[in-house]
């Protein structure tokens, strides 16, 4: 397994490489311009002044190599820095780190700012889309065909085919518009980013200003999730092993819980492990409805605004992510099932 | 019983203000907390870095300049003691050098104390060559900056320049301070993140966190020059998501006070406000939505001479006749109805305002004329030879190609132009490009604005500040847009006149304001009058407030907020 994970890990740098260039050439090749948003009233030599500062003129290749040092050496150098409060990255000279074109600051310190409010909200919602679909797929298969499942698959098929942005403002209109404001029913339509959670009253407020978007988000993860549970319980309750556990004459509950669950977990869990990366990557349109300003909200501004070592160093994020759970979701996979064996 | 009910009155009246003091609302900080969305949201509070309208906005909290224009757009003493001129010896008889004087007393937030050398470091900061300042056309002319004394700035220009109110004049090229930025100059500028998000100004309001394309939380300064002012404690201001939601939060939930921007479907935005939670407010400054009529030939079999001088001239689009005819057709009431609302007015003007500049010459293309257009090119001669209900022009048929950016409102717009064109038997195709690619000025792309590879284009346009020299100037001859200037240039339809290139001269060494607005105004009709340019809509803001917030002077000719200090909230 070890030997496993070793030769898949060094698999990963060219990998990684390939997407890496692949994503600069695309951001880099696309029309864009990180001056296009600027009022008209901005003459044509000004903007190339702020091109030319930018450093938008430069060849690709050298944009791309400048890049990839920054990115693979002085950046996680910066991040241990941060964490262990060491001294190892050299200090800020022009060109020491990656900076976005929008803010003029370094790349890394927007990600990391963004980072809290996308696990909060994003994360929480992926818990609570997997706290639902569990008993529903459960249920669902068990009782096949019955009232339970089929207002299950329909909630599920609506959760799913509903887009957030349609859902998202729904939930708006309904609980921020509708609904009185001294209600306790009431929600916040626009989440509050600076809000620190430091007593019982901000905890309430946080968690107030978080229902609408977990609960838009955690709905359609839900649906995914519980349809991929079911069609995997309807698999293994009618393999043998099941009438032999019953024959043997144990409980219903050990079958399906102990038996049927444990084998049906198992590709479910891969499921789960593969989307976890989706997690970092945020909710583009939720965080766009909620102005909860994660990660998606980042990567969606950066586009509009040509922004391009924004969108190349988020996007590298991300493939990275990807490629790490993909490999996590693999070893899982040998653990859960003992007939699995990498070596 | 009259005269009692009158004394009782202004007894009221009088009372009313000092009711407000005794509630302690207009107090330093007495109002409380004010909540502003701008759904675009500021990436930096350096507008030299930046040079987008929402940092401008956001950094004009904190960061002030010289002179700034009120909501009418007469330029106000600001940090400034007075406004400069000739009659009062500011500026010097031979329009090269004007002398600002600083109030006395003025404080940075920090506590130590605002001086001429400020003002100069921010011409240095902004004129480095390697800093890609975004404001460097405010510093256009200028020869030096000088700090006389403490209080005295004095710009020397290197010709005569009568309109001087540029530098350090207005919220786009505000006064930064030179302790803070020192170490930022040039290449450095990026580095100097601390300070970019940061900066230490003399406005009444002090950042007191900032995140970036999220939210900026302000509290008032202590050191504000006014002493009951600024009337809000503190201030957050969230930027994200998208308009509609932004007058959603002011106009529904209530759940902010102020919003910017607000350029959404009409109807909507009516009934948002019929619920009675908040008001729409609009300003007016020089914004016109335009057509452009290509005065070039844009025919995709000339190659590289397309749209070019060396193309030669369009085959129809440079008869004024059918330019005309085109206006005519134009119901410009109903666009506004349409896609505008309380945010535009019918115009007739590409130099819409200030009120010495507009002139009112060309009004008749207020009021749509669909028989008088076809008469008028029936009369020309431009008839529909072959019977498929589009004129001909020495045989060349009236179909053009009319592009945009991509955007609801001018999509809308496009389709109902078309129609009327289609009455009078012209014949438009239509087409949309992405705003940033549109107007993103890649010399590699075929889709901007400025090469113009279409026979019509659509967008609006407008200047800064209030005075419209540099504006006009726009159209120059010499201000084609060609391969040889790498497509850069503001003359868009390739509009060419001797006599409109005089008048930039005249205009570029007359002082006389009177005479100013008398040539900008024969500019204007000239250029509308050559009907190479359809003047459409006189665009204006579109903002929301909360009922419970007083104070707004909305103004299209400085910042939004250029006021704040004065905002306060009005008791229940």
């Amino acid at each position: 397994m070890l030997t496993y994970t070793i030769r898949r890990l060094i698999l990963a740098i060219p990998t990684l490489l390939f997407i890496s260039f692949i994503i600069f050439i695309i951001v880099k090749l696309s029309p864009s311009d990180p001056t296009a948003n600027l009022p008209l009233t901005i003459p044509p030599e000004v903007r190339e002044q702020i091109r030319d500062s930018l450093g938008v003129n430069d060849p690709i290749f050298v944009q791309y190599l400048k890049w990839l040092k920054l990115m693979m050496w002085d950046e996680p150098l910066h991040l241990i820095d941060g964490w262990f409060g060491t001294e190892l990255a050299p200090p800020d000279t022009p060109g020491s780190r990656i900076i976005s074109y929008q803010t003029r600051s370094p790349v890394m310190d927007l990600i990391m700012q963004r980072m809290p409010q996308t696990l909060w909200v994003v994360g929480t919602s992926y818990i609570v889309g997997i706290l639902i679909a569990l008993p529903l797929g459960i249920i669902s298969a068990y009782k096949q065909y019955s009232i339970f499942d089929q207002l299950g698959t329909f909630i599920s098929m609506l959760g799913f085919s509903v887009p957030t942005f349609f859902t998202g403002v729904l939930f708006i209109v309904i609980f921020s518009v509708w609904i009185d404001q001294d209600s306790i029913f009431w929600l916040p339509s626009v989440y509050d980013t600076t809000l620190e959670v430091v007593d019982w009253d901000t905890f309430v407020l946080q968690f107030r200003q978080m229902i609408m978007p977990v609960m838009v988000l955690g709905l359609f993860n839900a649906s995914q999730i519980s349809r991929y549970m079911r069609a995997s319980m309807l698999d293994n309750l009618n393999q043998d092993y099941v009438r032999t556990a019953r024959a043997k004459g144990l409980g219903e509950r050990t079958v399906v819980l102990v038996h049927v669950l444990r084998n049906s977990m198992i590709p479910v869990v891969t499921v789960i492990a593969l989307n976890v990366p989706a997690v970092f990557g945020g909710a583009i349109i939720t965080e766009q409805v909620f102005k909860v300003n994660g990660i998606g909200q980042l990567l969606i501004v950066a586009i509009q605004a040509g922004d391009v070592p924004v969108v190349q160093t988020v996007s590298f994020i991300f493939a990275v992510l990807i490629v790490l759970f993909n490999l996590f979701a693999d070893i899982l996979y040998g653990i859960l099932d003992p007939r699995i064996r990498y070596d | 019983m009259t005269r009692k009910i009158l004394m009782l009155g202004a007894a009221a009246l009088a009372m009313a203000p000092m009711a407000a003091w005794a509630d302690g609302h207009l107090a330093r900080g007495g109002s409380g907390h004010l909540n502003i969305i701008y759904w675009q949201a500021p990436s930096t509070l350096n507008p030299y870095l930046s040079g987008g309208t929402k940092e401008v906005e956001s950094a004009s909290l904190v960061l002030e300049s010289l002179g700034r224009f009120d909501d009418t757009g007469t330029l106000v003493p600001w940090l400034a003691a007075e406004i400069p001129t000739v009659e009062n010896g500011g500026i010097s008889e031979d329009l090269t050098q004007i002398t600002w004087t600083l109030q006395e007393g003025i404080l940075w937030s920090d506590g130590s104390a605002m001086t001429a050398a400020d003002a100069v470091f921010t011409w240095e900061y902004c004129t480095h060559p390697e800093g890609g300042c975004a404001q460097a056309s405010y510093f256009d002319g200028v020869e030096s900056i000088v700090a006389v004394d403490d209080l005295t700035v004095q710009i020397n220009f290197d010709q005569p320049t009568p309109f001087p109110y540029t530098a350090l004049v207005g919220s786009e090229s505000p006064i930064i301070q030179a302790a803070q930025f020192a170490d930022c100059l040039g290449a450095r500028a990026p580095e100097c993140t601390e300070a970019n998000f940061g900066p230490i100004g003399t406005g009444p309001f002090v950042v007191s966190d900032f995140r970036p394309n999220d939210v900026i939380e302000f509290v008032a300064n202590d050191n504000y020059r006014v002493p009951d002012q600024p009337h809000f404690a503190s201030v957050t201001f969230k930027g994200g998501g998208d308009a509609t939601a932004a007058a959603r939060s002011v106009l529904e939930t209530g759940e902010f006070d102020y919003a910017w921007n607000l350029q959404i479907d009409p109807t909507i935005l009516a009934q948002m406000e019929a619920q009675g939670n908040g008001t729409v407010v609009t300003a007016f400054g020089t914004s016109v939505e335009r057509l452009h009529l290509n005065q070039t030939d844009p025919d995709p079999a000339l190659g590289d001479l397309r749209a070019t001088a060396e193309g030669g001239a369009h085959p129809f689009l440079t008869n004024p006749v059918i330019g005309q005819a085109m206006s005519m057709a134009i119901d410009r009431a109903l666009l506004v109805e349409v896609g505008y609302g309380a945010g535009g007015q019918p115009t007739c003007n590409v130099l819409p305002a200030p009120d010495l500049y507009a002139s009112t010459a060309n009004d008749g293309c207020l009021v749509q004329d669909i028989a008088g257009a076809n008469a008028l090119l029936d009369e020309a001669g431009i008839l529909d030879t072959d019977g498929d209900g589009i004129r001909e022009l020495d045989g060349v048929p009236l179909q053009v190609l009319y592009q945009t950016s991509t955007n609801a409102v001018r999509q809308d717009t496009q389709a109902l132009v078309k129609q009327w064109w289609a009455e009078i038997g012209i014949d438009a195709e239509l087409r949309n490009i992405d705003a940033s690619v549109f107007f993103g000025g890649d010399p590699a792309s075929p889709d901007t604005f400025q090469k113009f590879y279409a026979d019509v284009e659509m967008y609006t346009n407008n200047f800064a500040g209030v005075d419209p020299q540099a504006y006009m100037a726009n159209w120059a001859c010499s201000e084609w847009p060609s391969p040889a200037s790498q497509w850069q240039g503001s003359n868009m339809q390739r509009f060419c006149d001797p006599a409109y290139d005089a008048l930039i001269e005249e205009m570029a060494g007359t002082a006389d304001l009177e005479r100013r607005g008398e040539i900008a105004r024969m500019q204007n009709d000239m250029l509308v009058q050559s009907y190479s340019i359809i003047p459409l809509i006189h665009r204006g803001g579109v903002s929301a407030h909360a009922n419970s917030l007083g104070g707004i002077r909305m103004s299209d000719w400085d910042s939004e907020l250029w006021n704040i200090a004065e905002w306060h909230r009005i008791p229940e």
